[in-house]
């Protein structure tokens, strides 16, 4: 009766892992690529306080999740998109919003492959 | 450097985390493997080896196939305990492949067993001679068990009716200058006793390498060599 009582704790902890780990990733992604689009959208209206603003937003809720995303999923697709959201940080410091677009969609697709590689796709699963 | 030191505590954490799952799943699947705990022994360390030498997989990738593996294989076992045609669909059955000295080639051809495998299995047993076995049988394991005829068999106490003194599983009362009074109990031993044999024998326990003792009183001292 033990023994089962610890498989099923080891079978169940395996699934919560893995299913809250998907959920944490996918809640993350999603947030990330609204922020993201938010400062697309205010960069393509040539609004430069929004789009600082969302810049900052966007860098503060990375620093707050980087941590778990990476202790989620390949470390190398983490790297690279940090490097594209500090690029996009730098470049708020420029009055040019085009750079600013190039580097959110950059990021945008970025995000969008971090987590369309975690769904539980049937390409994904073979 | 970092590399370095992250390869280091990743290393340290996978191998307390083997150390205890493996703990976990019990003895059986280290001393006699089964073919499902073969193939679950193999994934283990191969689920290990890759983040221990690729630092950018997370651990958390090897953690949860880890945790289900072990859970499964747990869970099997315990399936298996339980039910006999699980067991059996699981692990197979034994199979006899020699019947009163006779060959079951059915069997052999089954098992995809040669007859060179088969007389290889046999001389393991010290068995040379098919028309000496009574019965042989192939085990779930792989492994060949054998019984000889009885008249092939050797004799023992109990065909010459001798009765023969049950003086218990000699137990370790010193290893390596440690008392190990675990053991005690299981050879009639309390720490008094030994005091008293190492008085008499002028020793003192630090300088025993081993001292093993039986029910009936039997010891058996082998002292430390001197340093050099």
């Amino acid at each position: 009766m033990k023994r089962l009582i610890i498989a099923i704790t080891f079978i169940l902890l395996a699934v919560l892992l893995a299913v809250g780990g998907y959920f944490v990733l996918k809640n993350t992604g999603e947030t990330l690529c609204t922020l993201l689009q938010e400062v697309e959208s205010a960069a393509e209206a040539g609004d430069k306080e929004t789009g600082k603003e969302k810049i900052r937003a966007v860098s503060d809720y990375w620093e707050k999740r980087q941590g778990f995303v990476q202790a989620l999923v390949d470390h190398s697709e983490t790297d690279e998109l940090e490097l594209q959201l500090r690029l996009l940080k730098k470049s708020a410091e420029s009055e040019d919003p085009t750079e600013w677009i190039e580097y959110c969609r950059e990021a945008v697709s970025r995000c969008e492959h971090m987590t369309n590689s975690e769904k539980l796709l049937f390409g994904n699963l073979f | 450097m970092m590399f370095m030191l992250i390869a280091l505590f990743r290393s340290a954490i996978l191998y307390v985390f083997i150390i205890f799952t493996v703990r976990i799943m019990g003895k059986r699947q280290i001393g006699e493997l089964q073919p499902a705990e073969l193939v679950v022994t193999i994934m283990l360390s191969e689920i290990l080896v890759i983040p221990m030498q690729d630092s950018k997989i997370p651990l958390i990738n090897t953690i949860i196939p880890v945790l289900l593996v072990v859970g499964l294989e747990i869970l099997v076992s315990v399936l298996s305990l339980k039910s006999v045609k699980f067991r059996s669909a699981l692990q197979g059955n034994s199979l006899l492949v020699i019947r009163n000295g006779i060959l079951d080639q059915a069997q052999l051809k089954r098992l995809r067993f040669s007859t060179d495998d088969l007389l290889e299995a046999l001389r393991k047993k010290d068995v040379f001679d098919i028309s000496k076995v009574e019965y042989a049988m192939v085990e779930t394991d792989g492994s060949l068990s054998v019984l000889l005829k009885p008249e092939e068999e050797n004799p023992t106490r109990a065909d010459f009716k001798m009765h023969a003194p049950d003086n218990g599983i000699p137990c370790v009362v010193v290893s390596d200058g440690q008392i190990i009074e675990s053991d005690f109990k299981d050879c009639g031993m309390t720490p008094e006793r030994l005091m008293q044999i190492l008085t008499e024998k002028g020793l003192k326990a630090s300088c025993i390498m081993l001292m093993t003792a039986d029910k009936a009183g039997n010891l058996q001292i082998i002292e430390k060599e001197p340093k050099k």
